[in-house]
């Protein structure tokens, strides 16, 4: 089992809109590629900064007044933090997951593909795996991505 | 020709991004509301493409290749998408380029909920992209989703389009139910019937050049249907097209038709009270109150002045007025007369 990238960072809310690019080498290329992706916290659990958060954005996006505002902003929790990853191999895109969960594991060969991500050879050379920030609500957001290659037989590493 | 009305979903979410659904579960559900064709508009992958002939050849019910672009200003499907197109250079100040590149292979593309709430509530859902030229967009939903409860977006989402149609713009109304999960009880949800020639064989390029000429309507209930004629004359317009207007004064002879019976056991809506409306750019043109009974209405506008006309079907829902259907425009144009 051979490691390809392994990162793992802090993310604020002013990071929010964001891509971040890993760019990592396939030296053999064959063999399944892993991925790993964690991050923390999924929800923002101070109930002032959510409801801050949420009626500052129903206040932008629709015309409802204070007071109706001040009565339905509850029903939009739990107020959630959203990262993506997506994948570009040496000829293109590989695919995307772009859903909720915050712990998510994608494989990817020739014959199989996590939902999201094409299946097809693992070429050797330059690939790309990109991170979307669509929203940091918390103070800090904290994230882990691991790529690897191998067989599933192979050793696994501790689960984050 | 003869328009074939196909009952169609086109915005949907499988497992292949935040769906709870295989495609296989979605044509399924599809199927059993008498839907005829599904858009597959997974967020930023084309990956449940793999399973699409498979599913259709299962279920019968016709899948469109999509996309739905998830940005972080906006929300854009895609429909008759053949390979991945990248959003993630977008700024809300170069839409235009990327959209090129969407027509340049044949895809038409659209505006998702432009009103929803956007983010961090719905990440990237309300409409934040400049727009150069709205002749750029095929398509807008004018509704979206669950159509219960808070309508406000909806409302703001129909009013945008009346005053692009007025600014003389053409993106064709539709319905965009969002799918993600759930299906076969009767909720309320919409559909958008459109219109091709009942000859076509790639129901593909069928529907999605149907979506791009404007022929389609949405309608909570029954299928509302439009036509019109320039009186003494035999050519008929239908909804999407033009009519040539030479002379202010030329009379139009309008026919409404309002099919109760098709799709009946999925829409659970009263047909005791309903209003027919039909809208110009001049603004309400005629309110009639509509029968079963009577299920083809026709009447005649006088001195044309209306850029575009529009059937509305309306009826009343717990002492409200409210909206079950709408057709899209059919459009009058100023012709010269070469001396």
């Amino acid at each position: 089992m051979n490691t390809l990238l392994f990162t793992e960072g802090i993310l604020f809310p002013s990071d929010s809109k964001k891509h971040i690019r890993y760019p990592f080498e396939v030296k053999h290329g064959d063999l399944p590629l892993h991925i790993e992706f964690f991050y923390s916290p999924k929800r923002e659990t101070d109930m002032e900064n959510a409801k801050k958060l949420i009626i500052e954005s129903l206040q932008k996006y629709t015309l409802k007044n204070v007071d109706k505002i001040n009565e339905i902003w509850e029903s939009y929790l739990p107020l959630q933090n959203l990262l993506t990853l997506s994948l570009d191999d040496p000829q293109g895109f590989r695919g995307a997951g772009h859903r909720p969960p915050s712990c998510q594991e994608i494989i990817l060969s020739e014959d199989q593909a996590s939902d999201g991500f094409l299946m097809g050879k693992i070429l050797k050379g330059k690939w790309l795996l990109t991170l979307s920030v669509h929203a940091v609500v918390t103070e800090e957001c904290r994230f882990t991505i691991r790529i690897w290659e191998g067989d599933e037989n192979d050793e696994a590493l501790d689960r984050m | 020709m003869m328009k074939h009305w196909i009952a169609c979903e086109l915005h949907t979410h499988t497992f292949h991004s935040d769906g709870s659904q295989s495609l296989m579960e979605l044509a399924e559900k599809a199927d059993k509301i008498g839907l005829q064709c599904i858009a597959l508009t997974d967020h930023n992958t084309i990956s449940g493409n793999r399973e699409r002939e498979a599913v259709m050849l299962q279920t019968g019910v016709h899948i469109i290749s999509g996309m739905e672009w998830t940005t972080f200003h906006g929300h854009m499907p895609i429909l008759g998408i053949r390979q991945y197109e990248d959003w993630r250079d977008l700024n809300p100040h170069n839409l235009y380029k990327a959209v090129q590149k969407l027509h340049n292979q044949g895809a038409i593309c659209g505006i998702a909920h432009p009103y929803r709430v956007g983010s961090p509530l719905c990440t990237g859902c309300y409409w934040e992209y400049n727009v150069e030229d709205w002749n750029t967009i095929d398509y807008l939903e004018v509704w979206s989703g669950i159509m219960t409860g808070d309508q406000s977006s909806n409302q703001r989402a129909l009013n945008l389009w009346t005053s692009l149609l007025n600014d003389g713009y053409r993106p064709t109304a539709v319905y965009g139910r969002d799918w993600h999960s759930g299906g076969t009880e009767i909720i309320p949800t919409a559909v958008t019937y459109v219109g091709i020639d009942a000859a076509s064989s790639d129901l593909d390029a069928a529907v999605t050049n149907a979506i791009k000429k404007g022929s389609a309507v949405i309608t909570l209930g029954p299928l509302l249907t439009m036509e019109c004629k320039k009186k003494e004359e035999e050519l008929v317009y239908s909804i999407g097209e033009t009519v040539p207007v030479l002379d202010e004064n030329m009379n139009i002879e309008v026919s409404v038709s309002i099919d109760f019976s098709t799709r009946k056991e999925f829409w659970p809506i009263e047909v005791s009270q309903m209003m027919l409306i039909l809208v110009g750019s001049s603004g309400t043109l005629v309110h009639i109150p509509v029968v079963p009974e009577q299920p083809m209405i026709n009447f005649t506008l006088t001195n044309m002045k209306n850029t575009w006309i529009r059937a509305e079907l309306h009826t009343i829902v717990n002492s409200q007025s409210m909206m079950i259907a709408l057709t899209n425009p059919i459009y009058f144009k100023k012709v010269k007369v070469d001396r």
